[in-house]
């Protein structure tokens, strides 16, 4: 299992250069000069070289690429051009209101969606799944940025329950989170059931049953842990997502988490910023991959085993 | 009866059907039949007869949409199907105790071995822990599995066919049941291994004294262990007796068409013996005889309605047959 983990590093490594490689390659061919994107239109040209030549970006591509590398690993992803704030200060920042929100939205999409995927697996065919199906369905195919809307307008401004807007309080919290956490919540409780209905007409459901074992204890002990594969998979990939930060949502709600800085720096060219965004989505998917193989293993011996052979 | 006479189980009149598009197909019709302490009532006939419907019945674990629909199954003086579920777990596993045909897939993949015999033991008999780890043991070292205290905590994709029917075998009579219900234990496994899960079973039954109820198609392994056979077809007893009785003279044409699809070595003959045609569907059976599409033996009075339930010899040489044939003869 040790060796196993070590060797998903290792490959972990790999990737995030290989990522590394790719933003920088993009960065580059990106139509602009930063250097003319950063100063003004009448700056001399004399200017701009001297500028250029302290960015480092008069040096050949290659040594260009190996200094991104060198600061990376020390955690110096570079200044904005704009604010010249460290690249890694912003990213800190925004990350914790990010993972405020990703958590918070998590929660609810684990915790109900599990629930009323296995509710409605227990109650297949009856009125219980098919209201499960109909809000997992709606909760798919509906825009987050409609839901937010309509969660903005309900419960913030008719209601006046909770703020439409910024992160004054934990309360701000709570409708972007539900917005978020309603569409996560519906993918997952689509995989669980469909997972739970395959588990559940497996022999050894009803070898447990034979056992006399109460159904409560059949479905969480002996049905929930087989069908957790597909789910976990899922909850990695969402978690990936959350944790990247949801633009839409974001926008709508004010909220000044990763997906608004990556979209903030995009619309204005900010290099440095959305190179260190990008690598971060890189680094965030790949550990949430890592967590997704290394659960696999602890929940099934038999990939376990074959895992450590 | 069994040796002491004792009767463990009693099903009377057991109806379980299955809704389907063409109406209701009864897979279980009418069936009744006694089971004693330590004997072994041994019911054959081919997939789809209702056999293993039957077993789940017992235990009331038909899968939905099939339901038992009428008729008694009575244990220790009550009617289990009247039992409220609660109940009715306390003797599942407990009292009742069933092996099933499928030794790769009944054994819960991410669990081990010792995790899942010990939580009947844990359930039933209410032991902590530990104890239930130690009578898990034991009762691996009772089915032969050398290394018990490794093998308990080994998962069941490490190990082979007959080791994991080993293990349920172990689960089931970890408790101690009056009764245990054998659905096909050794068809899933090689000939080799077979011999070893039978004499295990006997070993256990005769330690145990509980009433077995082996169900099976494997006519060699009714004669090796059952003192009574039922033979079922289409969801309803066809002949029923001692085993010396049905299987050295079998009054359904069924039966004899059972045994004479049995390969043996002492006769040379170029093909073996097939019963033609199939099972029919249980919601639309045909009318008189269910068996008479198949039957080489059909007379007007099979087509008439269907035959009633003869019985022949006394308690010691009882023999039951439903066939025109036999009603025509006596």
């Amino acid at each position: 299992m040790i060796v196993y983990i070590l060797k998903r590093l290792l490959q972990t490594i790999f990737v995030l250069w290989g990522a590394s490689l790719v933003t920088f390659i993009l960065m580059n061919v990106l139509p602009g000069d930063p250097v003319r994107l950063m100063l003004e239109k009448r700056a001399t040209p004399q200017a701009v070289e001297r500028i250029r030549h302290e960015m480092g970006l008069d040096k050949p591509k290659i040594t260009q690429y190996l200094d991104f590398v060198k600061n990376a690993l020390k955690l110096d992803l570079g200044r904005s051009y704009f604010t010249r704030e460290p690249v890694m200060t912003a990213l800190s920042r925004r990350f914790g209101v990010t993972l405020r929100l990703a958590s918070s939205a998590y929660a609810i999409a684990l915790v109900l969606g599990i629930s009323i995927g296995v509710l409605s697996a227990l109650q297949r065919g009856r009125a219980l799944d098919s209201a499960v199906r109909g809000v997992a369905v709606l909760g798919i195919s509906a825009p987050v940025f409609w839901v937010a809307i309509i969660l903005q307008m309900v419960f913030g401004l008719r209601l006046g329950w909770f703020p439409i807007s910024g992160i004054r309080s934990a309360g701000s919290f709570v409708l972007p989170a539900a917005a978020l956490g309603l569409r996560h919540m519906a993918s997952i409780s689509r995989v669980t059931r469909t997972s739970m209905l395959e588990v559940i007409s497996q022999d050894y459901i009803r070898t447990a049953r034979a056992k006399g074992l109460a159904e409560n204890a059949v479905i969480l002990k002996h049905a929930l842990k087989n069908a957790l594969i597909p789910i976990i998979t899922l909850a990695g990939t969402e978690l990936g997502d959350l944790l990247t930060g949801s633009m839409l949502t974001e926008w709508v709600f004010a909220i000044p988490g990763i997906g608004k800085l990556m979209v903030d720096s995009i619309l204005m060219r900010d290099l440095p910023m959305l190179q260190g965004t990008v690598l971060y989505v890189a680094v965030v998917f790949v550990l949430s991959n890592l967590a997704v193989d290394i659960s696999y293993a602890f929940i099934d011996p038999r990939i376990r085993y074959a895992k450590s052979d | 009866m069994g040796d002491s006479g004792t009767v463990v189980l009693s099903v009377k009149n057991l109806q379980t059907s299955f809704p389907s598009r063409n109406g209701k197909a009864r897979a279980v019709d009418g069936v009744s039949f006694d089971v004693g302490r330590g004997e072994t009532l041994g019911i054959v006939g081919e997939s789809g007869c209702g056999k293993s419907v039957t077993a789940l019945s017992i235990i009331r674990l038909v899968g939905e949409p099939g339901r038992v629909e009428g008729g008694e199954i009575l244990y220790g003086g009550r009617d289990l199907l009247e039992l409220p579920l609660g109940e009715m777990r306390r003797i599942r596993g407990n009292k009742i105790a069933m092996i099933f045909q499928e030794p790769m897939t009944s054994l819960n993949p991410v669990l081990t071995v010792g995790a899942q015999i010990s939580e009947a033991l844990r359930l039933h008999e209410g032991l902590g822990k530990r104890e239930a780890m130690a009578r898990t043991r034991e009762m691996l070292a009772m089915v032969n599995f050398p290394a018990p205290e490794k093998r308990a905590k080994e998962y069941p994709h490490q190990l082979s066919g007959g080791m994991r029917q080993r293990v349920m075998i172990a689960m089931a009579l970890c408790c101690t049941p009056d009764v245990l219900i054998c659905d096909e234990p050794t068809t899933a496994l090689d000939v080799t291994i077979q011999a070893q899960i039978i004499s295990l079973i006997e070993e256990q039954k005769s330690r145990t004294g509980a009433a077995v109820l082996m169900i099976t198609h494997d006519l060699g392994l009714i004669s090796e262990m059952a003192d009574r056979v039922i033979v079922m077809y289409a969801g309803k007893i066809v002949e029923e007796g001692t085993k010396m009785n049905v299987l050295t003279n079998p009054l359904h044409p069924y039966t004899e068409g059972l045994l004479n699809a049995v390969p043996r070595i002492d006769r040379d003959s170029g093909t073996l013996d097939v019963i033609p045609g199939m099972v029919p569907n249980l919601a639309c059976l045909p009318e008189g005889c269910a068996f008479r599409p198949r039957c080489s033996r059909a007379s007007e009075a099979c087509l008439m309605s269907p035959p009633r339930f003869e019985t022949l010899g006394s308690d010691s040489s009882f023999h039951g047959v439903n066939c025109w044939l036999a009603e025509s003869a006596s």
